[in-house]
């Protein structure tokens, strides 16, 4: 079987050997005070074939893709394409988030595209808020922008979204 | 000029302001938006999250109904605006993909579309020049922070509009408007984004340091040109406020809104009332309504 980095330069086609460490990008990321483990560590783990540190580690669940470090780096390695394309091969390999609400969350809104082609704000913030159970935390904003007119109690259906949830069965999501 | 218009899931319900106000600066400049019709989410955030053949798809099918009218593609959403770039330009870039959307999503690319925001057609296509002309009410050198996100200008190879670390393109515009546009260095700094719902204390954190790095450089409100960026400002202001210690009394509009306001929209109170955070009586204290 190929190395964790070879297989992870396959499938994200970034050439991960020409990281310098220069950690331009552990200083510019927004998020990086809540991760365990900066983005540049990450990569230093993958060099060194630490693939179920890497897995597990907060990281690359919390990645926002606000490309900031893919902008800043000199060697031009898109590290957002990097984070997401570890992140699927954790998928893949059947490890759980370690923050599962982030997870949830993505999950539900795919599936609000997958059934009705649009994303259904009200639907998605309502059932999401019982699943993540935290289901009054929200309702005071919600009220708010349901008498704006804002959110609609309706989702808004595409008219040909069987072509959109075969794009889901196809793609196997 | 006539556009394919891609509104996006937000400016269809929780960003209807946007939505509205990017209609009346369209017509008034007469920028002709035809609605795309069948359009569906481009998958945002969360397609790039779980799958990458899906993060291309979605949006790509988009691409597919915009190519069938043969128009260019245009969308105010920053988020839409970066998902749908990204799949334009893969598809440009990569035979292999055409043909594997094809197979996988049944999409039919039929020839290249190209995909832009608006602030990029009305800086580059139009020129500020024509928006000064048709000024009817000065915003009368109110203070504004000009708030890109992140999406709207990175990666400068995909977006390729505008400077990435510095943009301008807001403040050419509103400053053409009358308005006094402040310096300052969190123009593109994230606000958090999806993280609102699952990781609220994330979002506490970043967009407090926005609205009090705003403040500080003498900022009376802000703009921006992303719905989801504007959800984090505003919607969470309150509960921001109260836990970094800071008065959550900051506007948070659309650059359109300001513009609409700016080219005599008579509908611009209604969607200023859309609001969460007041700002009619920053408006009123500038004389601008």
């Amino acid at each position: 079987m190929k190395s964790f980095i070879d297989r992870t330069i396959e499938e994200s086609s970034q050439n991960i050997g020409k990281c310098l460490h220069c950690q331009k990008c552990s200083n510019g990321c927004p998020i990086s005070f809540a991760m365990d483990s900066y983005p540049n560590q990450i990569i230093r783990l993958l060099q060194l074939g630490q693939e179920e540190r890497v897995y597990k580690s907060k990281t690359i669940w919390l990645c926002l893709a606000c490309e900031t470090c893919a902008t800043r780096c000199p060697m031009e390695i898109d590290l957002t394409r990097v984070m997401a394309t570890l992140r699927e091969m954790a998928i893949s390999k059947g490890y759980e988030s370690p923050l599962p609400k982030i997870k949830l969350y993505h999950d539900m809104f795919l599936k609000s595209i997958k059934y009705t082609g649009r994303m259904f704000e009200s639907g998605l913030f309502g059932l999401y808020g019982i699943l993540a159970k935290q289901p009054f935390r929200d309702l005071n904003i919600g009220q708010k922008l349901f008498f704006k007119g804002k959110l609609s109690l309706f989702p808004s259906i595409v008219w040909r979204k069987k072509e959109i949830k075969k794009v889901f069965e196809k793609i196997k999501v | 000029m006539e556009y394919s218009y891609y509104p996006g899931c937000a400016l269809h319900s929780g960003a209807k302001e946007f939505d509205l106000s990017t209609r009346f600066v369209c017509e008034t400049l007469d920028i002709k938006l035809k609605d795309l019709s069948g359009w569906s989410c481009c998958g945002a955030a969360s397609a790039h999250y779980i799958n990458h053949d899906l993060s291309l798809a979605l949006p790509a099918r988009n691409l597919m109904l915009a190519s069938k009218n043969g128009h260019c593609m245009v969308t105010s959403c920053s988020l839409c605006y970066n998902k749908l770039k990204r799949a334009s330009k893969a598809l440009e870039e990569d035979r292999k993909l055409k043909e594997k959307l094809k197979e996988i999503a049944g999409i039919d690319y039929l020839f290249e579309v190209k995909v832009k925001n608006i602030l990029e057609v009305l800086n580059e296509e139009l020129g500020v020049d024509k928006i000064r002309e048709k000024r009817r009410v000065s915003l009368n050198n109110l203070k504004i922070a000009c708030y890109y996100g992140c999406l709207l200008t990175r990666p400068k190879e995909i977006c390729g509009f505008d400077n990435h670390e510095h943009p301008t393109f807001m403040e050419n515009i509103l400053g053409s408007l009358g308005a006094k546009t402040v310096n300052w260095s969190y123009k593109t700094e994230c606000c958090g984004a999806d993280l609102s719902l699952p990781n609220l204390e994330i979002v506490l954190k970043l967009t407090s340091k926005i609205i009090k790095m705003a403040k500080e450089a003498g900022a009376d409100c802000l703009v921006t040109a992303c719905p989801l960026c504007q959800a984090n400002l505003e919607l969470r202001q309150e509960e921001a406020g109260k836990q970094f210690n800071f008065e959550p009394d900051f506007p948070i509009l659309y650059y359109t809104e300001l513009m609409g306001i700016s080219l005599g929209s008579r509908n611009a109170l209604r969607w200023i009332d859309m609001h969460i955070v007041d700002s009619k009586r920053l408006l009123k204290v500038h004389g601008i309504i």
